[in-house]
């Protein structure tokens, strides 16, 4: 290396350095510490503690529970997907036995109304049939149905408002299915087994071989 | 501000309160660390005022962008602030800072439009007058001064195309306001590897700028 390549060398090193030190150059704004010190002290979590621990938001949380418990909006879901047509009608029929009409509170879905209400259905269809063939038989009636089948233990007004808004009983017979009588068995003979088919060797065809 | 030069702190309102004798002593950024765990938020805020300089100065470096800067600098803080209680001591309060300020700017590098931003900045920052004066300034003539700024320009373009391995050491290193150490923490790498970094990327630059030369 001569003299001249040296003195290239110590230019681009010496740009190397300037240029280096242009790209981090800069001073942070002079805002900078008090936007630290803003930021550091109003810190979320103090005041969410705070917002916690007053009394007045602890009642409001209180009775926001409380209401919502009493008031039970989570049971009016499966209302909603159940078909309620087949509920209102099976909770008409007039020979239903009491043990069939309780609901499934395994599944959550109301599937006929309870003893009580179809009693009081009985005796009051023929004076109200009027009343609820104008009454909508469909969401209101289901939804309350849903929610005294889920409650496992229905309240007299539940059961009389289903039976005010529950549609006529159907007049048709019951479909009775005869009991199937035991048939004989069949029987299915043995195998035979057969002789197995000899077959003999295929002979040298005649005529002429090309 | 020196990081550990002696501070004088602010006179109380009381003068006869013991805090006045205490004003004189030597606040190192380890009492300062104490006081601002103990809910000290101006302890806190003598400790950004010291290191703010070298922590956004490193922001600068990772994003190139002087806003971007501003904003990780500003971040690293708060998150600094949150995390002292990890803070074991191994190290120097400004090494624990800077790593945790490197990786919020390399967060921030590391999103498309961040990289554009970047990009972007750096072209126009090529044409910065002071840093051009600085350089112009070393040639007697005014034809070796337009020398010196197109050979400033092919530089800055060099470190530009450089891997960010190289790039970020090598511009930690000549900014001046770091030790090979503190580089190493931030970079997660050994101090011979900073080094050689910083050589390679010097050398690469030297050469494709002879390759320039050379086509041109």
């Amino acid at each position: 290396m001569n003299g001249t390549d040296g003195h290239h060398i110590d230019i681009i090193d010496r740009a190397i350095d300037e240029a280096a030190r242009g790209l981090t150059a800069g001073e942070p704004g002079a805002a900078l510490t008090m936007r630290v010190l803003a930021r550091i002290q109003r810190r979320p979590s103090r005041w969410r503690w705070q917002l916690a621990a007053d009394p007045l938001n602890i009642a409001v949380a209180v009775t926001i529970v409380i209401v919502a418990v009493w008031m039970r909006p989570w049971d009016r879901r499966p209302a909603a997907t159940t078909p309620s047509a087949p509920t209102i009608a099976e909770a008409g029929r007039p020979p239903v036995a009491p043990d069939a009409l309780t609901s499934s509170p395994a599944r959550g879905i109301p599937t006929l109304l309870d003893a009580n209400a179809a009693t009081r259905l009985d005796a009051r269809k023929k004076s109200s049939s009027s009343q609820a063939l104008s009454a909508p038989a469909g969401a209101p009636s289901a939804s309350a149905g849903a929610r005294s089948a889920s409650a496992g233990a229905p309240s007299q007004s539940d059961g009389s408002v289903v039976a005010t808004l529950a549609p006529p009983p159907l007049d048709a017979p019951s479909i009775v299915l005869p009991s199937l009588e035991a048939g004989a068995s069949i029987d299915v003979q043995a195998l035979v087994s057969l002789e197995p088919i000899i077959v003999a060797p295929l002979d040298q065809p005649e005529g002429d071989q090309p | 501000m020196a990081a550990g030069a002696p501070v004088l702190l602010s006179l109380p309102p009381d003068p006869t309160s013991f805090a006045l004798a205490l004003s004189t002593f030597r606040v190192t950024d380890a009492d300062l660390v104490a006081r601002a765990r103990q809910g000290d938020p101006a302890a806190f805020g003598e400790l950004v005022d010291r290191h703010r300089t070298a922590v956004y100065r490193a922001a600068l470096a990772a994003t190139g962008s002087h806003a971007d800067a501003e904003d990780v600098a500003q971040d690293a803080f708060v998150l600094a602030f949150r995390r002292l209680d990890s803070f074991r001591g191994h190290s120097s309060f400004k090494t624990w800072l800077l790593s945790i300020a490197w990786r919020q700017a390399i967060n921030r590098r590391r999103t498309l439009t961040r990289m554009l931003r970047r990009f972007v900045t750096a072209a126009a920052g090529m044409e910065e007058p002071a840093l051009m004066a600085s350089i112009v300034a070393t040639g007697p003539t005014p034809e070796e001064a337009v020398v010196a700024g197109e050979l400033l320009r092919a530089v800055r373009r060099e470190i530009a195309a450089l891997s960010p391995r190289l790039r970020d050491a090598l511009l930690l290193a000549q900014s001046g306001e770091y030790s090979y150490d503190e580089i190493g923490a931030m970079l997660g790498a050994p101090v011979g590897t900073i080094k050689w970094r910083v050589s390679e990327a010097r050398r690469l630059i030297r050469e494709r700028l002879a390759r320039g030369e050379s086509k041109a």
